[in-house]
């Protein structure tokens, strides 16, 4: 029943079997049923095809998570449809509405995230992430703490999906102010995939593990207690109903709890917690719709207002009394079922475990069967307000009672269809709920249970008479304390709120306010005036100064002059050497004579001679001086060469020292 | 020739059209050129048996030199597809600005200069165009010529220059250490010679790291990028989110793992380091990006840390994180172009420029919108886009290398994610859910709107089917 897609860079993986086929088949139920009662809802109202695409994307993702073997595969198709359920709660665009969508969209991002770095680590220990793999894997260890900081990490984004305490703070802000159709869908299958997620961590990894199954139990009975205790203050129709999914995964996560403390011996605890799931989506499908169906026509979800809404129409009574028996745990309902499967696995534990787990479990039996009262208390709260009591306003109850024609032919039907499945799990649970739960249990890994369930034992009436004598006492407490002559009064404490006094500054404030001071301040240390004035203008100043000081005259004039200087001194010194040279070595003899020889007397007389001749030139200088130039040049010549020698000589000299000094 | 004709192609273009005076036969003949060029491109990553071309040696070891191996094709690819891309937008979005002509000139230049560096076969050649780069695309940011822009270029160009010469230095070093610089998967290293002298490879590396990772908005260099956005969208899009900070990238991948080869780097300090810096770029450009309201300044700080991404993943020092890297390279590109261009069209269209002044343009240019939509939700890595692709590939890295800084790495991009849907879904969650705030514009004409639908259509389509790019990683960094 398995197999695989090469898409997005992975080998996306899907199953069919058990669990997987059973839940995308009621994921299908419950979109038909949604879209079946949309058309109604939608009626003169805007971005309908906004919704109807969104709605199809998550219907296509939500059905990716069940259906994925692996998960990554899971994860993946989670995202989208975190993303893709959005434009659900923003539908309204309302400034609440809005700030809900923020909510959900914060927290799915967050969860998101955390969950994709859980998946990673995971993936580093393990190197798998498919489902049979990761319990295969997990099994083999000898010592399974390890897993217990991938897995929180993990965990926490499925957790957030769930609206598990502390991650709850979306949900009942979401699921009010979504489209009836789609709080349906977001409250009673959209939670699941979260669910879904959880049971694949705990009873794949932590299978009889007990330190996890006691920190399940107390995520479980903060939210299952809270929850029922929001929704009994509740004065908002929808509201309460939110609150209410929120209680109820309480109560599943307590049989996943449950399954884990009892190991081995979990079949009740495995079966109660799947059929819990499906009570919940199916019931919640029920009563959403039953409340779109009130908000369509009344255009208000205050109960003050709706006080009466139902009187004299038996149809929707009939559904939303399907439901509310459902979910009250009533027995012959299909809570009930569940509830007492819960029950007794809480039972089942306390007896099984030694020492103070024991006491422990049989407290929180206690916890258990009290807010199974709540849940009594504020939907008896509901029935009564909607179904039996009068409006104060007398007007405000004709108009109620006037209102014949609330629902379409397509809507109507959609909420019979909503409405059946519910009695006939409840009335026939060996053939309904139990093969369902048989099918499912592989995923679970529930121990087998040969023969029946005793469903309807003395151990499980008392349970389920105890809840509703609870139920019955807070009802009565609440509409004599909190109900003043038809007005609900809304008495929880707004600043009781951990989005608003925790969540938000934290997010909105402290974090952003460290995280620009230190940007910031790595900007200062980056762009401050150091770098970006003092240091130019320090370099700029040195090149100016550098510039100065080879532009003045010391430099233009004088250097030039020192080296002209220096050169004609070097020239003065090699005209100095040839003198030395000349008066040493090259020293002309001494004239002492200072008569003139022969040849200067030829000259002389040649040139009067020719003086004579041709007057006007001085013949006997120019003669004079030609032979002058021909001894000098002469001189110059010989001595030149001889110099010349004497350096040749030189230089071999040095190459001969050279040559001898070199070693060979 | 074929190495060249692209440039060629891109150049002739660019010059040739300051001669034509009417804007329609100029856009045309500029549409014609760059295609040509393009195509010259896809011609030559097409054929397999390109020649190597060395133009010019200067002993001992520096040569300008030019190859088509598959890192380069890489990049060479994506800039071909987006040039045309880029030119066919600003052809309608620079009617609104002046000097369009020099513009396109020097656009078409810079292109011009990118295919070279795109294919260079050294760190020598990649150096020169790295430089060419900066200064070809300078007259493009203060294209404006207002204060702004030109302080803007100034920091720019002291920023990439700078950079610049502290790759230089880093080349020197190595060419000391017997690094060749030739591009050879594993590095042109040669063991004989570095022997004893790895802590100077170290620095040196970790100075080409700082010195080419300016361009790719490394902190401290990174300051830069968010003034250029001063410049037209077409430059601040292809340039700044692709081209140039790219070229940066590219230059930090090729000097890592074709250059130097990380088998001397790997486990060093100067990893370290380099991770630490781009670690802590991711968180800071993130939170900045946040702290943004100015739209096109919010997307370069987006660019900013995403550039620092690539660089974390290739400095994992593993194949794994060069594949990553090169995933994010090519991803990143075409949806920061995508998120530039339709922030572009609402500046020009709607005069929409910060943040609160785009409320409601959901219901007046819904194509746009759509667009802004896909991409800011690929870039914040929402499956089954591609987005999420590249950040599955990078974090599957960081998990595979295993180090403390590689946990810490991918810490910080589930972080940044986390402000990334913060940073861009709002300005998304104002355009669609909240009323306008003004009369507001309608969508572009077609030459606007193609470019923005093509890149869409992109981000979806190998979203899912990635059998192509896996291929051309493949080649590029065998398993």
């Amino acid at each position: 029943m398995e197999f695989s897609l090469p898409l997005c860079g992975f080998s996306l993986r899907f199953s069919l079997a058990g669990f997987h086929g059973i839940y995308a088949l009621i994921a299908v139920f419950m979109w038909a049923v949604s879209l079946l009662f949309t058309p109604r809802y939608f009626r003169g109202h805007g971005h309908r095809g906004r919704y109807l695409f969104f709605t199809l994307l998550t219907f296509a993702a939500t059905g990716g998570v069940f259906l994925s073997a692996d998960l990554s595969s899971a994860f993946l198709f989670f995202e989208i449809m975190s993303f893709a359920s959005y434009p659900w709660v923003a539908q309204e665009e309302t400034p609440e509405a809005l700030r809900a969508a923020g909510t959900y969209l914060a927290v799915a991002v967050f969860g998101g995230m955390v969950t994709l770095m859980g998946l990673f680590w995971l993936h580093s220990l393990a190197g798998t992430l498919s489902f049979s793999g990761l319990a295969a894997w997990a099994a083999s260890l000898p010592d399974r703490s390890v897993l217990y900081g991938p897995a929180l990490l993990a965990f926490t984004g499925f957790a957030a999906k769930a609206g598990v305490f502390p991650l709850h703070i979306w949900l009942p802000k979401a699921h009010p102010v979504a489209p009836a159709p789609a709080s349906a869908l977001l409250s009673g299958i959209l939670t699941k995939t979260g669910v879904f997620g959880m049971v694949v961590l705990s009873s794949g990894l932590f299978y009889h593990e007990e330190a996890v199954g006691f920190f399940l139990l107390a995520l479980a009975g903060a939210t299952m207690l809270l929850g029922a205790v929001m929704a009994v203050f509740s004065t908002d129709l929808k509201h309460t109903l939110a609150c209410s999914s929120m209680s109820q995964i309480g109560f599943i996560l307590t049989g996943l709890a449950c399954s884990l403390l009892l190991g081995g011996e979990n079949a009740l605890a495995a079966r109660g917690t799947f059929l819990h799931m499906v009570n919940h989506s199916l019931i919640k499908l029920d009563l959403f719709l039953c409340a779109g169906a009130v908000f369509m026509n009344a255009h208000s979800l205050d109960l003050t207002r709706l006080r009466g809404f139902g009187r004299k129409k038996p149809f929707l009574h009939f559904c939303f009394l399907m439901g509310y028996l459902g979910i009250i745990g009533l027995p012959l309902g299909n809570g009930y079922l569940s509830k007492s499967l819960l029950h007794e696995a809480i039972l089942e534990a306390a007896a099984e475990l030694p020492g103070t787990g024991g006491i422990w479990l049989s407290l929180y039996e206690k916890l258990f069967l009290f807010s199974g009262g709540l849940t009594a208390a504020y939907m008896t709260k509901l029935y009564l307000c909607l179904f039996w009591f009068r409006n104060r306003d007398r007007e405000t109850q004709d108009r109620w009672d006037a209102c014949r024609h609330y629902l379409s032919p397509a809507s109507a039907l959609a909420l019979g269809i909503a409405a059946l499945p519910l009695p006939l799990l409840g009335l026939l649970p060996d053939r309904t709920a139990r093969p369902l739960a048989e099918a499912a249990m592989p995923f679970f890994r529930g121990a087998a249970l040969p023969g029946g369930i005793a469903w309807f034992s003395g151990e499980n009436l008392l349970g389920a008479a105890i809840s509703l004598g609870i139920g019955a006492a807070v009802c009565l407490l609440v509409h004599r304390t909190l109900v003043r002559r038809g007005v609900y009064l809304n008495r929880w404490p707004a600043w009781l709120d951990l989005e608003s006094a925790v969540y938000r500054p934290l997010c909105v404030r402290i974090l952003p306010a460290v995280g620009e001071a230190a940007a910031q301040l790595c900007n200062h240390l980056a762009e401050n005036r150091l770098t970006l004035i003092w240091i130019p203008r320090a370099a700029s100043c040195l090149a100016r100064g550098l510039e100065s000081f080879l532009e003045n005259p010391f430099c233009l004039r004088s250097i030039p002059a020192a080296a002209f200087a220096l050169c004609r001194g070097l020239e003065r010194c090699a005209d100095g050497l040839v003198l030395l040279l000349r008066h040493s070595l090259f020293r002309a003899e001494k004239v002492k004579d200072y008569s003139l020889p022969l040849s200067e007397k030829a000259n002389l007389t040649l040139g009067e001679a020719w003086n004579h001749l041709s007057p006007g030139r001085d013949h006997v200088a120019m003669l004079i001086s030609r032979k002058k130039e021909a001894e000098k040049a002469g001189l110059f010549l010989s001595r030149s060469v001889s110099f010349g020698l004497l350096l040749l000589a030189l230089g071999l000299l040095i190459f001969l020292i050279f040559l001898l000094s070199v070693p060979s | 020739m074929m190495l060249f004709l692209p440039s060629l192609l891109a150049l002739l273009g660019g010059v040739g059209s300051l001669r034509i005076r009417s804007r329609r036969a100029r856009n045309c003949f500029l549409m014609g050129a760059v295609t040509a060029a393009s195509l010259a491109v896809l011609l030559l990553l097409m054929d397999g048996s390109a020649p190597d071309v060395t133009l010019l040696r200067i002993p001992p070891c520096f040569s300008l030199a030019f190859r088509a191996d598959p890192v380069n094709r890489i990049f060479l690819g994506l800039v071909a597809v987006l040039w045309p891309l880029a030119t066919l937008y600003a052809f309608e979005y620079m009617t609104a600005e002046e000097r369009e002509p020099r513009f396109f000139a020097f656009f078409l230049a810079s292109y011009a200069v990118t295919v070279p560096l795109a294919l260079s076969a050294n760190l020598f050649t990649l150096y020169l165009g790295y430089e060419c780069l900066t200064l070809i695309t300078l007259p493009l940011v203060t294209h404006r010529e207002d204060g702004d822009s030109l302080r803007a270029g100034m920091v720019y160009l002291e920023f990439t220059v700078g950079g610049a010469a502290l790759g230089l230095i880093c080349l020197i070093l190595l060419a000391g250490c017997g690094v060749t610089g030739e591009f050879v998967p594993g590095g042109s290293l040669d063991p004989a010679r570095m022997a004893g002298r790895e802590e100077e490879l170290r620095l040196a590396f970790l100075l080409g790291f700082l010195g080419f990772g300016a361009k790719a908005a490394v902190f401290p260099l990174s300051f830069w990028l968010p003034r250029a956005s001063v410049a037209p969208t077409p430059v601040t899009g292809l340039l700044h989110a692709v081209a140039v900070v790219n070229a940066g990238v590219f230059a930090c991948l090729r000097l890592l793992y074709d250059g130097i080869g990380p088998a001397p780097l790997a486990g060093s300090w100067a990893q370290t380091a380099a991770q630490l810096l781009s670690v802590f770029t991711i968180l800071a450009g993130a939170v900045m990006a946040v702290r943004e309201r100015h739209l096109k300044r919010r997307l370069a700080w987006s660019t900013v840390y995403h550039l620092s991404y690539m660089l974390f993943s290739a400095s994992l020092m593993t194949p794994a994180g060069l594949r990553g890297a090169l995933t994010h390279l090519v991803f990143h590109g075409i949806m920061k172009l995508c998120l530039f261009f339709c922030s572009g069209a609402f500046l020009i269209r709607a005069g929409a420029e910060y943040l609160p002044q785009v409320r409601g343009l959901g219901r007046c240019m819904p194509r746009t919108v759509g667009c802004f939509v896909l991409a800011g939700a690929s870039l914040t890595g929402i499956p089954p886009l591609i987005g999420f692709q590249s950040k599955w590939a990078i974090l599957s890295a960081a998990m595979e290398s295993g180090t403390w800084t590689a946990w810490l790495g991918a810490g910080a991009v589930l972080v940044s994610s986390v402000l990334a849907c913060v940073y861009l879904l709002e300005p998304a969650v104002q355009m669609i859910f909240q009323p306008p705030e003004s009369a507001a514009g309608s969508d572009p004409s077609g030459r606007m709107l193609l470019p923005l639908f093509l890149l869409s259509l992109c981000m979806v389509l190998f979203g899912i089917w990635t059998a192509p790019l896996a291929a051309l990683l493949q080649a590029a960094a065998p398993v």
